[in-house]
C-alpha cells in the first residue's frame, strides 16, 4: 500500500512539473460528486466552489464535476466544497516537499489521525442542506391521536354513549346486575355543570339520586367495552 | 447527538422557518467596481460583461441590471492586489486574467461554466497583464512571457519569451497575435507577430522617444503614447517612426486616450476639447470644446461608426460616417448627486440609444435615450461603491411628528391649567386626525390592490400583508421612528467616495452623497482604511436635528464634514491641514452636541464645534492613547480642555514590534452597557466582573516566531491588565471586545484548525468599585481570569457581537464563514465558566452547559440561510426598540442584513404567532359557554318540573 501511494506520489509530481509555471507549487484534484437529482438542474457546477483552508485558495468546478486547484505549497490543508444546496464531508490533504500527495478523514478533534481515502479526491454530497425548522401543521390526525385528548375523549364515551348500548341490550344489562360491583359514589358530571352555570339555582335531591344510580351502569360498562374502544381508535 | 440536542433545547438556538424568508432580512449582491466592460448583444439576453477590483467576473443583465451570473475569485484582501483583472471574449469563451496576473481562467460566456484555468505565477506579474483571443486561442502576456491556451479547457498550447517590459499589450491578427511590449529605459518597442501555431513570423525593434508605460494605448494597429500635450501614433506593423499629431495647443494637456474597436481611428481627450484621430490619415478631428469626461465608441450592424461622449452628466453621440450629431445634449439624473462620470459604454443605439454610464464613485446607470427625446431616463442603477465600505452607523429615526407634539406638551412649563388642557385637547385632536388619516389611506391601496388582484381569500390575505410591508418603507412617508424602532437609518461611507443613507427595512438608498474626487480613508491605529462617522447628536432630542460628522482624506488634507444624518444636507464643513488623530468627545457642549476633537502636530488642537466656556470650565479631563506604528510606542495622553493642554501620561513599548504585525486595537463602545455587573456562581457567590471602560484589547501576532499576544491595557493608566501568549498561532485573526470579556479566533497550527478562545476578567468576589469605575484607583486585588478556547469547525471572516438595548439578553457572537454564511454563536457556548464536569448541585441549579471542546454548527442555524454573501469584511450592530433583537449589518462584497435574538423574543410575540387561531378558538369558548349556559338552565327549569 505505502510503496502504491509512494508510486502514485512520483507520478503526480511529475505531471505537476510539466503543467506548472513556477516551481515548487502543486496542484490537489479531485471531483465533485452530487446525487443525481442535483444533476439535473444543469448550473450546480457554477454554483460551486472548492475552498482550501477555508478561502486561501479557491478552485472552480468543471462541467464534468472535477475540479483542481492550482499554485498550492506543501503544508496540510482542509478541503470543502462550497455549495448552496448540498453538504459535502470536508478532506484533509497533506501535500509534502516533494510533492507527494494523500488525503484523509478531517478529524477536527484528533488532527493527526490517519483514516487514509483515496486520492484523486471525491467529494460527495452527504445530504441536502436543511435551513428551515419544518414548521409544525395542524393536523385533526395529530390532536385526536395525543394522550390528553384520548384521556378527555374516553370517559367523555363512556359517559354519553355507553349506557345507551347497555339500554339497547337487556341481555348485557342482564349480565351486569348479575355482576358484583364496587359501590363507588360518582358526581354527576351534568349536575356539575349546572352547578357550575347557575351556582344560585340548588338542585332537587330528587334528581341527584336517580342520576347517581344511572352512572353505576355506566361504569360497568366502561370497564366492560376498553379493550374495544382502544381497538378502534387505534385503526 | 443527544447531548448536541440538548445544547440547542438550552440555547435556543435560532432557526428560521421557511415561510419567513425575507421577512426580517434582505440582501444585495454587488460585484465591484468594474475594471473593464464589454457588450455581449450575441445570445438571447443583452448582457454587459464586467471585470471588477473585486476580482470578479459577473455577466449583467441590460434589461434590469441584474447579475445573470457572477464569479467570485481570489479575496483581493489575501494578497497583494496591484494589477486590475483584465478579459477578453469571442462568441462563446471569455478568458479572464485575475489576482494580478497570477491566474488565468476561461469561462462559458452563456452561464459562467468554469471550462479550464493555468496558474501562471504564484507572485504577482511585474507588468499590467494583456489578454487577447483569435481562433479557440487566448494569449495572456504577464510576466514577461505569452502563452496562448486553449478556449476549451486551458491547456498551454505554445509559450514564448519576451523582453522585460514595463508594459505590454497585445491583440489579434492575421490568425495569430501581435504582441507589443515597452522598456522604458532605452525607449524601445519591441514588436512579435506570432501566429496560431506559435511561430514568431515577425520580430521588430522599433525605437521612440518618450512611450511612457501609463500613457499607451494600443488601438488596432497603431500604439498611442502621449506625453503632457504631444501625442505620438506608431505603426507598429510598418516600418516608420513614430508620428506626432497635432491635436493639442502647448497650453492643453491630453488626458486619456480612448481606444477604438475600428481599425484606424481613436480617440483623444484633452483639457480643453475632445477629438477623433483618423491614425491612417494622422489627424485629429475636433468633435466638442471644453473638458469631457468620457468617451466611447459604437458601431452598429451595418457598419456605421458614432461616438459617445459625456459631458457633465450631458450625453451627445455623434455619427462618424454623416459627421452630425445623433443625441444633442441630453441630459440624465441629477448632476447634483451624481459623481462625474469615469467611463461610459454604448449597450446599443438605434432609435432608442443605450448607455451605461460609470461614476467615479462605481454608481453604474443604466439610460435609455428616445433619440427625440430632451432627458435620459435611468433604468437601472447599481451603487458598486458599497463593496468598499468605510464605515457604517445605524441611527435612529426621528420622533414622528405626534410624538414630538407630546413631548412639546410636557416641556412647556406652563403654569395655567386652563392653557395646558387646551393643548391636551389640541394634541389628542391631531393624534385623532393623524390616524382617520393613516387608516383611510391604509384601506384605500388595500382597496386598490384587491380590485387588481384575484379575490379569494388568500390572495387577499396576501395583500393586506403586503401593503402592510410597502408602507413601511419610506416611499411617501416622512422617516418616523415606529414602535419598537426596529427601522433605523443606516449611514454607511464608500472607500469610494461616497457617503450613503440606506433604509434598514429593504436596503434601499434614501440619499447618497459625493463627497468629491480622490477622496481616501483615515487609517485607524490598526492600520485599517476607514471614513468614520461620528455621531455627535442623535434623534433623541425632538427640537434638534441629527449630526453626524465624517472625515475622510483628501488631497492630502482631511476633511470633515458635518450632516444631518436624516437628510443628507451638510451644516458645517471644516479642513485640516495636519490632522493626526479626530476622535469625539464624550460630553456634550451646547445643544446636546458632541465636538469634534482634531489632533494636529505638535500636540496642537481644535475642536469642532468649540464649546462654550461653561463647558470648558466644568470639562472633565480626557485622555487619548496613540500607537506609533513605525516603533510601537504606545503613549498616553492627558487632553485638558480648561488649559487647553495635551500632556503626554505615559509611554509603553509593545513587545516584538519589529517581526510583528498589529492585528487589532480593539476598545468598547462608549454606548455599551454591562447589565449585570456580576455572575452568580453555584454556590451562590457572586463574582463580579471587570468592566473597565478604559480597557483596550491589543492584538499582535509574531511572523517569524508565529506567537499570538493579546494584551489588555488600561489606555488611561497605561497599565497591563492582562496578557495571554499563543505560540503556533496563524493568521486570520479576529478579535472581539466586549463588557468584561474577549473573544478571539485564529489558526492554530498545531491542531491545523480554527480555534476560538475567550477569556473574562473578574474583580473577584468582592466589588470594588460600587458607584463609578475609576482607572487611578489601583486594583486592592488581582484580577481573576478564566479563559477557555473552543474548536471551531470552519473558518472565520469577519466576527462581530450583538448589541441589545440594555445588554441585558445574551450576547451573540455573530461569525461570517468563507462559503457565505454566517452563524450565531450564542455567548453561553462560547463561554469561559463552562463547567468540565456536571455537578449534582449545578444539575438542581440548571442552566450549565458542560464544557465541550467543538463549537456545534448546524446549518438550520445560519442567520442567512441560502442567501449565501461573499467576502465578508465587517459585522455592524445595533440595539433596536426592544431588549432582545439585535440588528445586524454583514457587509462585504455583499450586503446582509437581519435581526438577532439570542435570548429568543422575550418581550415580543412570535412572528408565526396565530392570531386567527387564537381567536377563533376564543371566539368558540365563549359561544360554547354561552350555550352550554343555556343548555343547563334549560335542563335546570325541566328538573324543577320533573
Amino acid at each position: 500500500m505505502w510503496y502504491l501511494l509512494f508510486f502514485l506520489g512520483i507520478v503526480f509530481a511529475n505531471e505537476e512539473d510539466k503543467s506548472i509555471v513556477s516551481s515548487g507549487a502543486f496542484s490537489v484534484e479531485g471531483e465533485v460528486i452530487l446525487p443525481s437529482e442535483a444533476l439535473a438542474s444543469s448550473k450546480w457546477h457554477t454554483q460551486t466552489r472548492v475552498l482550501l483552508n477555508h478561502g486561501q485558495f479557491i478552485g472552480f468546478v468543471k462541467p464534468d464535476g472535477t475540479f483542481r486547484i492550482d499554485g498550492i505549497p506543501s503544508g496540510s490543508f482542509i478541503v470543502q466544497v462550497e455549495n448552496v444546496d448540498y453538504v459535502f464531508e470536508p478532506i484533509r490533504v497533506d501535500v509534502t516537499g516533494k510533492g507527494k500527495i494523500r488525503a484523509r478523514k478531517l478529524t477536527i478533534l484528533q488532527p493527526n489521525a490517519v483514516n487514509q481515502i483515496p486520492y484523486p479526491l471525491k467529494m460527495s454530497a452527504r445530504e441536502q442542506t436543511r435551513y428551515f425548522r419544518k414548521r409544525e401543521e395542524w393536523r385533526i390526525t395529530d390532536f385526536v391521536f395525543s394522550p390528553t385528548f384520548l384521556m378527555l375523549a374516553l370517559p367523555m364515551l363512556v359517559v354519553l354513549v355507553i349506557p345507551k348500548l347497555v339500554a339497547n341490550d337487556p341481555e348485557m344489562q342482564r349480565e351486569m346486575e348479575s355482576m358484583q360491583m364496587p359501590k363507588m359514589d360518582m358526581p354527576d358530571v351534568s349536575e356539575m355543570m349546572a352547578n357550575f352555570f347557575n351556582g344560585n339555582q340548588k338542585p332537587k335531591k330528587k334528581a341527584e339520586i336517580s342520576l347517581s344510580s344511572h352512572k353505576k351502569e355506566s361504569f360497568v360498562g366502561a370497564v366492560i367495552c376498553f379493550p374495544y374502544i382502544f381497538r378502534v381508535l387505534n385503526v | 447527538m443527544v447531548l448536541y440536542h440538548f445544547l440547542l433545547l438550552l440555547v435556543g438556538a435560532h432557526a428560521l422557518f421557511e415561510d419567513q424568508v425575507g421577512k426580517f432580512d434582505w440582501r444585495k449582491q454587488f460585484i465591484g467596481c468594474p475594471t473593464q466592460i464589454e457588450v455581449d448583444r450575441r445570445g438571447k439576453l443583452d448582457r454587459y460583461l464586467m471585470a471588477t477590483e473585486e476580482n470578479v467576473v459577473a455577466a449583467l443583465s441590460m434589461n434590469t441590471g441584474e447579475i445573470v451570473w457572477r464569479k467570485v475569485q481570489e479575496d483581493t484582501a489575501n494578497q497583494g492586489h496591484r494589477h486590475a483583472p483584465t478579459f477578453a471574449g469571442n462568441k462563446n469563451a471569455i478568458c479572464t486574467v485575475s489576482d494580478s496576473g497570477r491566474m488565468l481562467r476561461i469561462w462559458s460566456k452563456r452561464d459562467g461554466a468554469f471550462l479550464g484555468q493555468l496558474l501562471l505565477s504564484s507572485v504577482e506579474s511585474p507588468h499590467p497583464p494583456a489578454v487577447a483571443i483569435e481562433n479557440e486561442a487566448c494569449l495572456v502576456v504577464a510576466h514577461n512571457r505569452a502563452i496562448a491556451v486553449s478556449l476549451k479547457d486551458a491547456t498551454k498550447l505554445w509559450e514564448i519569451e519576451i523582453n522585460k517590459s514595463n508594459w505590454v499589450a497585445a491583440r489579434p491578427h492575421r490568425d495569430g497575435f501581435a504582441i507589443v511590449g515597452g522598456i522604458q529605459e532605452n525607449s524601445e518597442v519591441h514588436v512579435k507577430w506570432v501566429d496560431a501555431q506559435g511561430n514568431q513570423n515577425l520580430n521588430r525593434i522599433l525605437s521612440v522617444n518618450s512611450f511612457n508605460p501609463k500613457r499607451v494605448t494600443l488601438s488596432g494597429r497603431h500604439l498611442l503614447g502621449h506625453w503632457d500635450s504631444t501625442l505620438y501614433s506608431l505603426d507598429i506593423l510598418a516600418n516608420g517612426p513614430e508620428m506626432k499629431i497635432e491635436v493639442v495647443d502647448k497650453k492643453e494637456q491630453i488626458l486619456e486616450v480612448v481606444q477604438f474597436a475600428t481599425e484606424g481611428y481613436a480617440a483623444v481627450r484633452t483639457t480643453e476639447h475632445t477629438a477623433v484621430l483618423n491614425l491612417a490619415k494622422n489627424f485629429a478631428e475636433v468633435l466638442s470644446t471644453g473638458k469631457s469626461d468620457a468617451v466611447s465608441e459604437f458601431v452598429n450592424k451595418d457598419g456605421v461608426q458614432y461616438v459617445a461622449l459625456v459631458q457633465n452628466h450631458v450625453l451627445t453621440v455623434f455619427d462618424l460616417n454623416e459627421r452630425k450629431e445623433i443625441l444633442k445634449q441630453v441630459a440624465y439624473g441629477d448632476p447634483t448627486l451624481l459623481a462625474p462620470v469615469k467611463k461610459v459604454v454604448v449597450g446599443g443605439g438605434d432609435k432608442e440609444w443605450e448607455f451605461l454610464v460609470i461614476g467615479e464613485d462605481c454608481r453604474m446607470d443604466h439610460l435609455v435615450v428616445d433619440l427625440n427625446a430632451k432627458k435620459g431616463t435611468t433604468e437601472w442603477s447599481r451603487e458598486e461603491g458599497l463593496t468598499k465600505i468605510g464605515s457604517v452607523e445605524m441611527l435612529d429615526l426621528p420622533l414622528s411628528e405626534s410624538q414630538a407634539a407630546i413631548e412639546t406638551e410636557f416641556s412647556v412649563d406652563e403654569k395655567n391649567v386652563l392653557a395646558s388642557f387646551i393643548h391636551r385637547l389640541i394634541s389628542q385632536l391631531d393624534q385623532f386626525k393623524r390616524w382617520i388619516g393613516k387608516s383611510f389611506e391604509s384601506i384605500f391601496n388595500l382597496a386598490l390592490v384587491m380590485q387588481v388582484q384575484s379575490s379569494s381569500f388568500s390572495d387577499i390575505l396576501n395583500s393586506v400583508r403586503n401593503s402592510a410591508k410597502s408602507s413601511s418603507s419610506f416611499r411617501g412617508y416622512p422617516l418616523e421612528r415606529d414602535v419598537f424602532n426596529l427601522r433605523k437609518l443606516m449611514v454607511v461611507t464608500s472607500l469610494k467616495g461616497s457617503i450613503f443613507a440606506l433604509d434598514n427595512s429593504d436596503g434601499s438608498v434614501v440619499w447618497r452623497k459625493y463627497l468629491g474626487a480622490n477622496v481616501d480613508g483615515l487609517t485607524t491605529l490598526d492600520g485599517h482604511h476607514k471614513i468614520p462617522i461620528f455621531i455627535q447628536r442623535t434623534t433623541a432630542f425632538y427640537n434638534f436635528d441629527a449630526q453626524v460628522a465624517v472625515a475622510y482624506k483628501q488631497n492630502a488634507a482631511t476633511h470633515i464634514t458635518f450632516l444631518n444624518p436624516m437628510n443628507g444636507k451638510e451644516v458645517d464643513h471644516q479642513v485640516v491641514n495636519d490632522a493626526r488623530r479626530i476622535d469625539l468627545l464624550p460630553f456634550v457642549g451646547d445643544n446636546h452636541l458632541h465636538s469634534i476633537i482634531v489632533v494636529g502636530a505638535n500636540k496642537k488642537f481644535t475642536v469642532f464645534p468649540s464649546l462654550p466656556a461653561n463647558v470648558l470650565e466644568t470639562a472633565p479631563p480626557v485622555h487619548l492613547f496613540d500607537v506609533d506604528q513605525k516603533n510601537g510606542k504606545m503613549t498616553g495622553f492627558r487632553l485638558d480642555l480648561k488649559t487647553h493642554e495635551l500632556k503626554e501620561t505615559w509611554t509603553e513599548f509593545l513587545p516584538q514590534w519589529q517581526e510583528s504585525t498589529l492585528i487589532t486595537i480593539s476598545g468598547k463602545p462608549s454606548t455599551q452597557r454591562t447589565h449585570s455587573q456580576g455572575r452568580v456562581m453555584v454556590d451562590r457567590s457572586v463574582l463580579y466582573k471587570y468592566v473597565n471602560p478604559n480597557l483596550v484589547a491589543i492584538a499582535l501576532l509574531g511572523k517569524e516566531s508565529s506567537q499570538l499576544t493579546v494584551i489588555m491595557l488600561d489606555a488611561v493608566t497605561g497599565q497591563t491588565v492582562h496578557s495571554a501568549r499563543l505560540p503556533k498561532v496563524k493568521e486570520p485573526v479576529h478579535l472581539v471586545h466586549c463588557e468584561n470579556w474577549v473573544a478571539y479566533s485564529y489558526w492554530s497550527e498545531k491542531g491545523r484548525r480554527t480555534e476560538i478562545a475567550v477569556f473574562e476578567l473578574f474583580q473577584g468576589i468582592e466589588q470594588q468599585h460600587l458607584e463609578t469605575f475609576s482607572s487611578d484607583e489601583p486594583l486592592k486585588q488581582a484580577l481573576h481570569v478564566e479563559q477557555a478556547s473552543f474548536i471551531f469547525s470552519q473558518g472565520i471572516q469577519s466576527m462581530a457581537i450583538s448589541e441589545t438595548e440594555q445588554g441585558a439578553s445574551n450576547r451573540a457572537i455573530l461569525v461570517a464563514l468563507p462559503f457565505g454564511n454566517i452563524f450565531e454563536v450564542n455567548r453561553r457556548i462560547l463561554d469561559a465558566l463552562r463547567p468540565m464536569e456536571l455537578t449534582a448541585e449545578m444539575r438542581e441549579e440548571g442552566g450549565f452547559i458542560p464544557y465541550m471542546p467543538e463549537i456545534p454548527i448546524a446549518t438550520e442555524e445560519m442567520l442567512n440561510y441560502n442567501q449565501t454573501v461573499h467576502h465578508i469584511q465587517g459585522i455592524k450592530t445595533a440595539p433596536s426598540g426592544l431588549e432582545s433583537t439585535s440588528l445586524v449589518l454583514a457587509y462585504g462584497l455583499d450586503m446582509f442584513y437581519t435581526r438577532v435574538t439570542p435570548s429568543g423574543t422575550f418581550d415580543i410575540l412570535k412572528d408565526d404567532f396565530d392570531h386567527v387561531f387564537i381567536t377563533i378558538v376564543l371566539a368558540a369558548l365563549i359561544l360554547g359557554s354561552i350555550f352550554a349556559r343555556r343548555m343547563a338552565r334549560n335542563k335546570a327549569l325541566q328538573q324543577q318540573w320533573a
